[in-house]
């Protein structure tokens, strides 16, 4: 095999790729919170006098209804910490980076209708460690048994209920570590 | 009936810039395939990697998409910012060998990659990105110097050896999978 075969065999190599689908949504939310959309500086001047009208508006609507009805009381439900782990027995069996990002998103969705997620979200590896007197460190991004990937909330009225609650996430079924915390 | 003409990239970032979400989504979904298949091959196995590191670049490019001033193609800019992006993500692993990110790869998320895909993982990252960026991508060497930091010279002498790395591993395998 000469270098010109390598060369041919790599060239073929140059292939686009869709990128997960869930990424578009969390790309554009990242840049709306950036306030990427807000257009030109007249339109932005112009949408935050608006917003300024709007949220003395709300204000004035929010003092008018408080002073006529008692405070709503807020569910005082157990919460559970859910944390998802990497492990090296951590095995997706062929499943797509896609599928399984879509069936642990069907899992989170299904609890969230039934009233028992209070927040799920994957997490990135990384970030960056910081404590008083001491320089930040930038952690490595990348992938570790050690960290959680993902964390849930979960109410349920008891730690049983949240364990029963946590046993149908489908990470368990590829050998996925979790570990549930009560949150006092 | 003729079908209507998708708008040019200029016409689009013209609109983002003036705030039309819609416009962004149209260049996401034209560019994206092409920059998220530079950064795979870059960081495979590592899927999520190739993703968190796509949506940087977009974050990067719609910061500074009102100064493009389109002396080279647009995905050739993302592109680049694409592997300024990249080259700051292999800064940050540095400190892991390629045996631990090899072992890693075993059980993160398993790619049904082509068997090019597959050789070009196995080879060890220094000697991976110079024949990407070089004999996939079509960079020179003096391109690869500047983006990876490297001299070169360097990268000639890398890309020699990364050939002949990958020309035994494809052989390997090619064996392998005749038995």
């Amino acid at each position: 095999m000469s270098d010109d075969d390598v060369a041919r065999a790599l060239a073929g190599a140059r292939t686009d790729r869709t990128p997960p689908p869930d990424l578009e949504h969390a790309t554009l939310a990242a840049l709306r919170s950036r306030g990427a959309f807000a257009g030109s500086m007249r339109s932005r001047v112009r949408s935050r006098l608006m917003q300024a009208m709007l949220v003395a508006a709300a204000l004035a609507i929010g003092v008018w209804i408080g002073s006529m009805r008692a405070p709503r009381a807020v569910p005082a439900e157990p919460r559970f910490l859910l944390l998802v782990y990497m492990n090296p027995e951590y095995r997706p069996d062929g499943t797509g980076d896609v599928a399984r990002e879509a069936e642990y998103r069907a899992w989170a969705e299904a609890l969230e209708r039934d009233g028992h997620l209070l927040i799920g979200n994957k997490v990135a590896w990384g970030g960056v460690e910081f404590r008083p007197n001491r320089p930040r460190i930038e952690r490595a991004s990348v992938p570790t048994p050690d960290e959680a990937r993902g964390l849930f909330v979960i109410l349920a009225p008891n730690e049983q209920a949240a364990l029963a609650i946590a046993e149908t996430c489908p990470h368990l079924k590829y050998g996925g570590r979790m570990v549930l915390r009560p949150m006092s | 009936m003729t079908e209507e003409a998708e708008p040019a990239d200029a016409v689009l970032i013209r609109r983002f810039v003036e705030g039309d979400e819609r416009a962004f989504v149209c260049l996401y979904r034209r560019h994206s395939p092409a920059v998220y298949g530079l950064l795979s091959r870059l960081v495979s196995p590592f899927d999520a990697e190739a993703a968190d590191l796509l949506q940087e670049t977009w974050i990067r490019a719609s910061a500074r998409l009102s100064v493009f001033r389109g002396d080279s193609r647009l995905r050739t800019w993302l592109s680049g910012i694409a592997l300024n992006c990249y080259r700051e993500w292999r800064k940050r692993t540095a400190r892991y060998s390629h045996v631990e990110l090899g072992e890693m790869a075993a059980w993160t998320d398993p790619d049904p990659s082509s068997d090019i895909t597959r050789v070009l993982e196995s080879l060890p990252v220094a000697f991976r990105e110079v024949l990407v960026l070089h004999d996939v991508e079509g960079y020179t060497h003096e391109e690869i110097a500047r983006l990876i930091e490297i001299e070169p010279g360097t990268s000639k002498s890398r890309l020699s050896r990364a050939r002949d790395l990958f020309r035994r591993r494809w052989q390997q395998q090619s064996g392998a999978d005749c038995k």
